[in-house]
């Protein structure tokens, strides 16, 4: 099994063209995120200044329809070059800060129990197992909790329970409860001190495990998130997802981790600190009557349980920072039905998130730090609510100019102009997360990705949350 | 926005257009899929439709269907049968009307001409002869141009006189300089000759007395020494020493010496004479030369003098001369300017009496009367009407959409109106009363919102013509009708109706399955199982019986850990066709949840008979049953449920601790 694991493990590698570690930091690599960093930054600033001049200058005998697309655009740009202006900067930062506060192994590694919740997943919890058991960590348990499956998961899990040398792992059964009320009957029963939480269809790098830890030893932060990849890069979909995953995940992340302010912790690999959890547990669950059996620091009134303690814990003072060299690799969906059904969940999750965020605020206004609320207003507010609008009005206002005959010179500019801003953002955000520099051969369809199927998922999830109807998975 | 219309340079080719119709075909396209993937998912969550809710959807959409309809049947009445008149006049009409005294000789045949075409030639006998003599002056005024031409300039003889005689004088005065210069020069060059002679002798002489100053002094010595020889010969004659005869010789050669000195100096003598001659008149050469010098000289100056004052003499004769020959070409000029003002004044009496006489298209378009007897009108009538091209214009008030479209037409079809005839007027008919027109502009009217005006150029048969020549407005009616789809409020209410007809449909297909009076499965004889599972198939019929027998073990309270496993699990793998089937199976919830109340408080109060175990199995096992029912019972009963699940969490919970 042991030999198993470790053909698995580089199999993994191979697959998804990982290099080593202790590559990222060479010569060549810095050289290269500097001349990156400089070109996107230097572009995106300019691409501010014209969109500034485009909306400042007098639009004397422009016809109507000119004029509105004129400023139309003239305002994406503004927003998207102020945006990735910005995480140029912060992501460049974050990483020269990352390359100056590493240094070598620790003196000690602490033990860390892993999570692994598990609802009807006979066909993947061998392999997930498996691959927890290639972990380059001396010493750490894997507790797989089933969560009321109907298949065999259960069985299959308990092949592996036992003692593996530096891991064990234990299998807990109980009753179906959703994901959080599973994370919560791990989290009261896991003995370390640091706890990773992962999904059952989750396989880790076998030196994720070093990095997160690292990463919060030395910064002293609550959580680290880790960077998450997709698996299955089969099909434009996939591959789409897995741009999508640094561009916009990533590049926000790696902004928010040079403050330590991530707010998004996410699912299929995040590291809490137990104190910060059994903190958010006193603090916030505790505080609801009554309190229930999987009561626990995740709580299951919102589908985005993993944002949702990441938040509580920001608005308990923590500090969550982000490790892109822990890698996660996850299993997207390959259809659009089920990406849109797997985004409708996600949004929704996010909106009862941030509703539940705004309740809490107002009856603690104590909670809104200043770096937190800036974070909140910057980029989770804009990315759920702004950003799909704006993909819209965009399309819309291509397809308008298109079809009105205007000027299609402003168009093709301002096309080129957002297009190279994100080849070069992808280009910097492959560089520094490590990826397969191939995702950019999809990223023509990059804007269609976003404005048409991620917008429709928004579209359909918004009308419901809107509408407070009953949800499930 | 004018879809599909290219107008703009940036679309115009080819290329552009095939690539902005894959653009937007593809957009489209992309867009409809991804909206139609994200309604096939949103209607997969949320696939219970509730009889309230249905009903109320469709009242909805029967109603915004209705109203479109309706809508729609106005907005195509008014449009129909709503008149859209104007008015037709010719702009800048061109009328040339019959005069007393002038016949008409010929009229142009043509219906179109161009600016300039003769329209009509008069005859005026008068009118004639005044332009033949118009004609005559001209030649003669052309001819004396001619000979203006060859005339030279008139210049003053008098003026040519006095420059002739004195450029004579001054080459009379340049001869003698002339000469007086040769005869200077020849003059002083004999005198510098003889000067230079004289100097020669002069110099001879000199070199002369030099020689025989110094023959003297050799004389004289020799002189000497024969002296002092004689001497001595007397002496030794004396003596005896020497004969006589020597003594004699000594003596003739003293002698000798003697005559010989004298006769020396007395050619020196003669020498520095003739010396002194020479020097003497070699100054008084030299004194001839500078007065010659000097008169000739004077004589020169005189003469240059005199050459001065003849060519400033000439000079301003010259300046006279100049601005005597400008003064007459100028005079020469005027004249001629004078001739041409004057044939130009023939050329245009003569001109305007042609003209008078040919009436000419001042500009291009087309004539819309034209009198068939001409010479027989009385003074003042209409003879030829021309109107521009585009001259004769309908105007209307449009709503602006129709206007839009309007523009966009090539031609439309108008129609005259009849004139309301008043009692005792001849009633005015047209035989042909539609006509074509062309879109020419557009005006927005600010002071009427929604309407425009448009101008239309007007192709108007000659019935027509013949009101607009007299100068009168017509009426004319706008036949073409804009089609339907471009009338903003047919729009909006087939929008109405999309939207109605959308509602119904998903009213109607998200509805729950019904009941029919023909089942095609046959009426089991198991009570539980009913004729109603056509629709839901060989699995509904399973999830049915599943729902019958979840029921029934609640209502004898008789809990099946096995039957509810099933009932999870098909929950789980059916979802919300599971549910559906299953509400429909449990039936009426109120007496459920009754029971499963009832239940719940009994087994909370009365559960100590039973072990930890037996009692943790059954609490769970009553927990799992209530969740079910949550999931499948209608909203109106999930508010109990859910209250009872927690109740029994919250009493469980507290009963483990």
């Amino acid at each position: 099994m042991i030999a198993a694991s470790q053909k698995l493990a580089s199999t993994i590698r191979s697959q998804h063209g990982m290099p080593s570690a202790t590559n990222r930091w060479s010569r060549s690599v810095q050289q290269r995120e500097w001349v990156l960093f400089l070109l996107g930054f230097s572009f995106s600033l300019g691409l501010v200044v014209v969109a500034v001049y485009q909306l400042c200058r007098p639009a004397i005998g422009d016809p109507e329809t000119l004029r509105a697309a004129r400023w139309i655009l003239a305002s994406v740009g503004l927003f998207s070059g102020t945006r990735w202006s910005s995480f140029f900067l912060l992501s460049f930062l974050s990483r020269r800060q990352h390359c100056r506060a590493y240094s070598g192994e620790l003196a000690a590694w602490p033990k860390v129990s892993i999570l692994v919740p598990a609802y009807n997943e006979s066909q993947t919890i061998e392999s997930a197992l498996e691959s927890l058991l290639t972990l380059d960590y001396p010493d750490y348990e894997v507790l797989v909790i089933n969560d009321g499956s109907t298949d065999d998961t259960l069985v299959r899990a308990r092949r592996y329970a036992g003692c593996h040398g530096k891991c064990t792992i234990k299998v807990i059964d109980k009753k179906n409860g959703g994901k959080w009320s599973a994370h919560n009957t791990g989290f009261k029963q896991a003995q370390a001190e640091l706890i990773l939480c992962i999904d059952s269809d989750s396989r880790l790098d076998p030196y994720s495990l070093k990095h997160l830890v690292k990463r919060m030893i030395s910064l002293r932060v609550d959580a680290v998130a880790g960077q998450m990849r997709v698996r299955n890069r089969v099909n434009l979909m996939t591959r789409l997802q897995g741009l999508e995953y640094l561009m916009a995940n990533g590049a926000v992340r790696l902004g928010q981790g040079y403050f330590n302010n991530v707010l998004i912790v996410p699912g299929p690999i995040g590291l809490f600190r137990r104190t910060a959890m059994e903190q958010v547990f006193c603090k916030y669950t505790s505080a609801k009557e009554p309190l229930g059996p999987d009561a626990g620091p995740f709580e299951g009134d919102t589908f985005a349980e993993d944002f949702d303690l990441s938040l509580s814990i920001l608005c308990l003072g923590g500090d969550i920072a982000y490790e892109p060299d822990a890698l996660s690799f996850t299993k997207s969906p390959a259809s659009h039905f089920a990406l849109v059904n797997q985004r409708y969940r996600w949004i929704r999750g996010s909106l009862q998130v941030l509703r539940k965020f705004l309740i809490r605020a107002w009856r603690e206004p104590r909670i809104l730090r200043a770096k937190l609320l800036l974070w909140i207003l910057a980029t989770y507010v804009p990315d759920l609510l702004l950003l799909p609008i704006i993909y819209m009005v965009t399309l819309g206002m291509f397809f308008l100019i298109l079809a009105s005959g205007t000027n299609a010179l402003l168009l093709f500019g301002w096309y080129a102009a957002l297009a190279s801003l994100q080849l070069l953002a992808g280009l910097f955000f492959i560089s520094t997360h490590g990826d397969d520099s191939r995702l950019l051969y999809v990223l023509p369809f990059y804007g269609l990705y976003t404005g048409f199927v991620l917008t429709s998922a928004w579209l359909i999830s918004v009308y419901d949350e809107v509408s407070r109807k009953q949800m499930d998975w | 926005m004018n879809f599909l219309v290219f107008n703009e340079v940036d679309v115009n080719d080819e290329f552009g257009r095939v690539f902005t119709l894959v653009a937007l075909a593809g957009g489209m396209g992309l867009g409809a899929y991804c909206i139609a993937c994200a309604l096939h998912v949103w209607g997969a969550r949320n696939a219970r439709l509730t009889g309230q809710r249905r009903r109320w959807l469709i009242w909805c959409g029967w109603t915004t269907l209705a109203i479109g309809l309706l809508i729609t049947l106005a907005a195509v009445v008014v449009q129909l049968i709503l008149h859209r008149e104007g008015v037709l006049r010719a702009n800048d009409l061109y009328t040339v009307r019959a005069s007393r005294e002038w016949y008409v000789a010929s009229v142009t045949e043509d219906e179109w001409v161009s600016e300039g075409m003769p329209l009509l030639k008069f005859h005026s006998p008068e009118r004639e002869a005044d332009l033949q003599s118009l004609r005559l002056k001209l030649d003669d005024l052309l001819l004396q141009q001619e000979r203006l031409d060859c005339k030279p300039l008139e210049l003053d003889n008098e003026l040519i006189r006095e420059l002739t005689d004195a450029l004579g004088e001054r080459r009379h005065h340049q001869a003698n300089q002339h000469d007086l210069e040769m005869e200077k020069s020849r003059v002083l060059r004999e005198l510098a000759r003889d000067e230079l002679g004289r100097r020669d002798s002069l110099l001879q002489l000199q070199e002369q007395i030099r020689s025989l100053h110094t023959e003297l002094k050799q004389a004289e010595f020799e002189k000497e020494l024969q002296q002092r020889r004689l001497a001595r010969a007397a002496a030794l004659e004396n003596r005896s020493a020497i004969s006589q005869e020597e003594h004699d010789e000594i003596s003739s050669e003293a002698q000798i010496a003697v005559e010989e000195v004298a006769r020396r100096k007395n050619r020196l003598e003669e020498l520095v004479a003739a010396r002194d001659e020479l020097e003497r008149l070699l100054q008084t050469l030299v004194l001839v030369m500078h007065d010659q010098s000097k008169t000739f000289g004077m004589r020169l100056e005189m003469l240059d003098q005199q050459l001065a004052t003849l060519q400033s003499r000439r000079t301003a004769m010259e300046e006279q001369l100049e601005a005597d020959r400008i003064r007459a070409t100028r005079y020469h000029e005027a004249q001629r300017k004078q001739l041409e003002v004057e044939v130009r004044q023939t050329e245009a009496a003569r001109d305007a009496l042609e003209q008078s006489l040919c009436i000419t298209a001042p500009y291009a378009g087309r004539i819309i009367y034209r009198n068939t007897s001409p010479n027989t009108v009385k003074p003042g009538d209409a003879l030829i009407v021309l109107a521009q091209k585009d001259g004769v214009r309908a105007r209307l008030r449009l709503p602006s959409w129709e206007a839009r479209v309007l523009d966009r037409q090539d031609r439309v079809v108008l129609q005259l109106v009849e004139p309301k005839s008043e009692v005792g007027d001849v009633k005015q008919r047209y035989v042909q009363r539609r006509f074509t027109g062309s879109p020419l502009s557009i005006q927005p009217l600010p002071e009427d919102p929604g309407f425009a005006l448009v101008e239309l150029s007007c192709d108007l048969p000659p019935d027509g013509m013949r009101t607009l020549a007299s100068g009168d407005e017509i009426e004319a009616r706008l036949i073409w009708v804009a089609p339907f789809y471009f009338n903003p409020t047919i729009r909006f209410s087939a929008f109405l109706m999309l939207c109605g007809g959308v509602g119904i449909a998903v009213a109607v297909l998200r509805r729950a399955p019904e009941t029919t009076s023909d089942p095609k499965i046959v009426a089991s004889q198991h009570p539980l199982l009913q004729p109603s599972l056509h629709a839901a198939g060989g699995d509904g019929a399973m999830l049915h019986l599943l729902g019958s027998q979840l029921r029934e073990s609640v209502l004898s309270m008789k809990l099946d850990s096995s039957l509810v496993a099933a009932a999870e699990w098909a929950i789980d793998r059916h979802r919300a066709r599971a549910i559906r089937v299953i509400q429909h199976a449990v039936g009426d919830p109120a007496a459920l949840v009754d029971r499963l109340e009832s239940y719940s408080d009994q087994f909370m109060n009365g559960g100590d008979d039973l072990s930890d175990d037996q009692y943790c199995i059954q609490a769970e096992l009553l927990q799992r049953t209530v969740a079910i029912f949550a999931a499948v019972l209608p909203e109106n009963s999930v508010g109990r449920i859910k209250r009872l699940q927690q109740k029994l969490d919250d009493g469980l919970f507290l009963s483990v601790i």
